[in-house]
Order: structure tokens, then sequence, then C-alpha cells
């Protein structure tokens, strides 16, 4: 998987999903922060006030409905997150 | 000693009086006063079987470590009811502060959920509180069990400076003011049904939700998990909720949503506390979904305080409410530090004896630490003297993280100090000084489990040095001003 290549091949929304989360934290978390934990929301510190932001953030930008308890495990990282959003497109 | 009537009998009385009304709801059970007497009854008896089954017996105190659900409040009410001392512990808590209340409050039992019992940091013997999602982990005791004082009824945490959570004794009759002034000056009445998005162990939804509902055979409906704008609809819309209590960040969540106005339609009140709400976020509340949000000024130490009864006054937190005095430079905007006597205010740290006492006056006035003025009676919040960092309506003790940090192995100095993100929101940046390349994730694994996830640092940036004075206090001007040059916040460096 390439920076500007998804593994659903949708070309950018891994990034789309690491600026959201970027801005999630209000720029305290950074892109590099996030890649240099492999992606792991978790691993790079997010915390719950970013992820109820992450999570409206969704709802407002592809219209994914997240249900933080349910959805937990996908919400711990990037290639979680873009999994959501691509299951919820073809859905 | 002023005396009370128990707690756990004014909620009974309750129960008789308000019988066939509904006294505690939620997405999935709605429970009347009358049921509420039978299962407060039996959640007791399971718990004192639990007990006597357990390792040790644990005697007067047990730590309450769960989720905010019905079941939290029943086992709450029904520690209460064996006659033993509930502490309310942060859901988040890890096992550094898990392991402070267990040696330095003595606390050997704890009610957590039972499908999560697995996941509890210390090493314990699981036993199921029966009829209940709950169970009863015992621990090994400490060395000294620290003696609470006779009229303590409930404890309940907060942070300070001294790198622990401290826990406040409460004796009866400081619960059951707060709770009566509460009631008395925002005119809470059995026609109210208040969804609280705040966590019990949080003196916002404490004081304005529980044993207050209950005094007035109101409805509380309790909210489970992390406030997002569809939940808190559904919520609204299942409760029905007249009264809605939360933090300022749920205000800017709504804001920047959009949600159906329609949902709100049924309520009367929004109370907002913990933080400041920015101006911007209350009107555009107040115009979109037509509901007012009334400021209440609580502190942990002394209760609730301040309230704003006036629909048409939009600025300051308020007027005191009953039984609060409050002391400060009158009609001035000069600060000064607000001083309060309150019959709601704790009576002492039961794992820092002297500390609470040092700041309550020879008159009874606790020295809050907050500075503000009051104007046209309204109390004005202006800074801090010092002391905890607010995140979101959360205190937390940047020592308690310091400390953490310092046990990682490689880190040879640290600090965490308030910083603010793009949104103006406070969050908590670590600055630290390695003796071995570390990086961040290094970091965030060496605080993970062992303090809450809300106390990591969102932001940690690596220097070669903290710059201390020769007197070892970290000069913060100079290191914001290291910070600021981009060669050092680079990830790694060691």
């Amino acid at each position: 998987m390439t920076g500007t290549e998804t593994a659903t091949g949708r070309p950018g929304l891994r990034e789309e999903v690491e600026s959201l989360v970027v801005l999630a934290t209000g720029r305290a978390v950074s892109v590099s922060d996030l890649r240099g934990c492999g992606g792991s929301l978790e691993a790079a510190g997010v915390n719950s006030i970013a992820y109820i932001n992450l999570i409206e953030a969704l709802d407002r930008r592809y219209h994914v409905m997240v249900d933080p308890e349910a959805d937990l495990e996908a919400l711990a990282s990037v290639d979680g997150i873009v999994a959501l959003i691509s299951a919820a497109r073809s859905a | 000693m002023v005396t009370s009537e128990p707690l756990d009998e004014i909620v009974l009385d309750a129960c008789r009086q308000f019988g066939p009304s509904t006294a505690l709801s939620s997405d999935r059970i709605r429970i009347t006063y009358g049921e509420l007497a039978t299962k407060v009854g039996e959640r007791a008896a399971a718990i004192d079987r639990a007990c006597a089954a357990s390792p040790g017996s644990p005697r007067d105190r047990v730590g309450v470590h769960a989720r905010n659900t019905v079941d939290y409040v029943l086992s709450y009410l029904a520690v209460l009811h064996t006659g033993r001392v509930p502490l309310l512990i942060d859901a988040a808590f890890g096992a550094q502060e898990l392991e402070e209340i267990r040696t330095g409050c003595g606390v050997t039992a704890f009610v957590v959920d039972r499908d999560s019992a697995d996941q509890f940091p210390l090493d314990g013997v699981v036993t199921p509180i029966d009829g209940s999602g709950h169970a009863l982990i015992t621990v090994a005791a400490g060395a000294e069990v620290p003696a609470m004082r006779a009229d303590t009824a409930v404890c309940r945490f907060t942070s300070g400076t001294t790198g622990v959570p401290k826990a406040l004794e409460f004796s009866a009759f400081a619960v059951h003011s707060a709770a009566r002034n509460w009631v008395a000056g925002t005119g809470m009445s059995d026609a109210d049904r208040t969804l609280c998005l705040a966590a019990f162990t949080n003196g916002l939804a404490f004081n304005t939700s529980l044993l207050s509902s209950f005094l007035v055979g109101a409805e509380l409906y309790v909210y489970s998990g992390l406030p997002t704008s569809a939940k808190i609809v559904q919520a609204l819309r299942s409760s029905r909720a007249t009264r809605m209590v939360a933090f300022p960040m749920v205000y800017e969540v709504l804001v920047d949503s959009a949600v159906d106005a329609e949902a709100f339609a049924g309520l009367e009140m929004a109370i907002s506390a913990g933080a400041p709400l920015k101006p911007k976020v209350r009107t555009e509340f107040e115009h979109r979904y037509r509901v007012r949000i009334a400021d209440y000024y609580g502190v942990a130490e002394a209760g609730p305080c301040t309230f704003e009864r006036d629909p048409c006054y939009r600025q300051g937190l308020g007027t005191p409410l009953p039984g609060v005095i409050l002391r400060l430079a009158a009609n001035s905007t000069d600060q000064s530090e607000i001083a309060l006597h309150t019959t709601s205010m704790a009576t002492a740290y039961l794992n820092a004896p002297g500390q609470l006492e040092s700041r309550i006056d020879a008159e009874g006035y606790y020295a809050t630490g907050d500075l503000g003025y009051l104007k046209d009676g309204r109390l004005f919040i202006s800074g801090r003297v010092g002391g905890p960092i607010n995140l979101a309506g959360r205190k937390v003790d940047p020592h308690e993280i310091e400390l953490t940090v310092k046990d990682i192995e490689g880190v040879r100095d640290c600090v965490v100090f308030a910083d603010q993100d793009s949104d103006d929101r406070v969050f908590l940046h670590l600055a630290v000084a390695t003796a071995k390349p570390l990086d961040r994730t290094d970091v965030v694994a060496g605080c993970r489990g062992r303090i809450a996830d809300y106390k990591i640092p969102q932001r940690v940036s690596f220097v070669a040095e903290i710059p201390r004075s020769s007197a070892g206090k970290v000069r913060l001007t100079d290191l914001r001003r290291l910070l600021a040059r981009p060669a050092t916040t680079a990830g790694r460096v060691g």
C-alpha cells in the first residue's frame, strides 16, 4: 500500500482520514505522529475528546454513522476507519 | 459534627413517597421509585454476600469503578445501604491510580463491570454480584488503612498537585445539602427528567442529577458512552428530558452538528459547567435549539456553588445557590481568589491528611484557587492561581503524569503543561528529555493502562534538556520558546 492508495484502491482516502484525525485532535497530533505509530490512534495517544470530534467529522463528511461502542476496534486505527467508510460506501 | 439521616434512608424515603413515578431510566430500562427500593435492598444483600465470600471480607469501604449505567446507580445506593462507604472512582483510571486507591485509601474491594472484570488492572479475586452486571474484585490490603471520619458517607476523587488522585470525604449532611441546595436554587421538581451526560464520579453529575433527582421524585435518565450528537439526540427522544447536564465540549459538538432541532423540543434547560463555555457556542446553541444554557459553577471540595436563574442574563456564572457564601472582591473587575463557605463542603482528603484543612480558614471559607470577581451579583471567573489543568471539565494533575513518564526507561526529565490546540481547546503537552532514543509510541505505551487515557499527553515534544531554574523549577517561558522552534519538536531525539 502506498501513501496515496488504500487497501480498497481508493486513492487519497487514507490521507483524508489522517487529516481528519489530525483535525479532530486540534492538530495536537500530526500526520507524522500518526504514521510513526503505524496508523494506530491508540498508540498516538488520541484522547476521547478527539474521538468524539472524529466521529462527528465522519458523519458530516462521509455520512458514516459510527457507534462508538460497537465500532471501537475499527475506530482505533486509520486502516479501520478507512474500512468503515469503504463499507458504508459500498452498502 | 452536623448529623444527617443516612443517604440510603433519604432515597428509600423518596421511594415510599413517589412509588409509581419513574426514578431511573435508560435506553434499555425504566425503574419506578417503588421498584428502586426493592432493587436497592436486593443489590445490597448481593453485595453483602459477595463481600462475605471474598478473601478478607471487606469491611467499611468499597470502590465503585464501573461505567455509567443504571446498574451503577443501583450498586452505589446498595453499597450505602450495606453501611459501607462507596468511593466513586473514574472508570478510566488505570493501574497507577487504582494502586494509590488501594494503598493510600485502604480500598480492598471494587465493584466493577462484570464483562470487563478480567481487564481490571490490579490482581484480585472476582466474585459475581448476583442479579447484576457487576462483580466484586477483592485485592490485597496495603500496609496501612487510613481511618475515615466517623461521619463520612461517600468519597469522590479530585486532582490536585500531589501526583495522585485525592479522595474527598463527604458526610451525608454535605451530600444531602448539595442536593437540597441544587433543588432549591434551580427549581427542580417532580416534573423534571434529567439527561445527564457526565459520569457520576464527576461533581457536575453527582450534585446536579443523582440525589437531587430522588429528593423531589424526578426522573434520572442514565447515559452511557461517548456523548456524540447522534447518541445525544437518541437519548433526548428516549428520555423526553426537561434538563440536560453536560460539559461545554458537548455543546460545541451539538453546535457543529446538523442534528434535528425537534429533538430538543421538550428540553427546558441545558446546564453547563466544568470549563468555560464559548459565548459563540452559547449563542448558536440557544438560537438553533431554542433552549437556554444555564451556567453552573461547582468546586469538587465545596459542592455546587452558583447558578444563573435569570433566563435573560447571559454573562458570568450566576448567583450563589442556597447554603453558599462567596467571599471575593465585590462589584469590581479586580480579580481575587474565590473563597467559599458552603453547607456541602468535604471534610478531608482521605489520602492527604491536613491538605484540605490547610485551605479552609478559621471562618470556614475554602480557598478555591480560582480567580474571579463579582459583577451585578454574578460570579465571573478570570483564571487560576495554579493547580490542576482543566481538560474540558476534567481536572488533571500534571505532576501525576510526569511521575508516570519518568518511570519509562530512558526518560531523564519531563514536564507536562497546558497548551492550546488550533480550536483553542486546552490539551496536555509533554516535553521530554531522554537518555536513549525514544519516540512518541514508547511514551504513549508507557502511560497507557497506568493512568486514565484522558491524561495521556496529546503532544509529545523531545528536547535535549528541560530548562529549569537553579532551584529546579521549570522555566515554562523558555520551554515554550524552545518548542516553538521546529527542530525541537521532532518525534525522535536521543
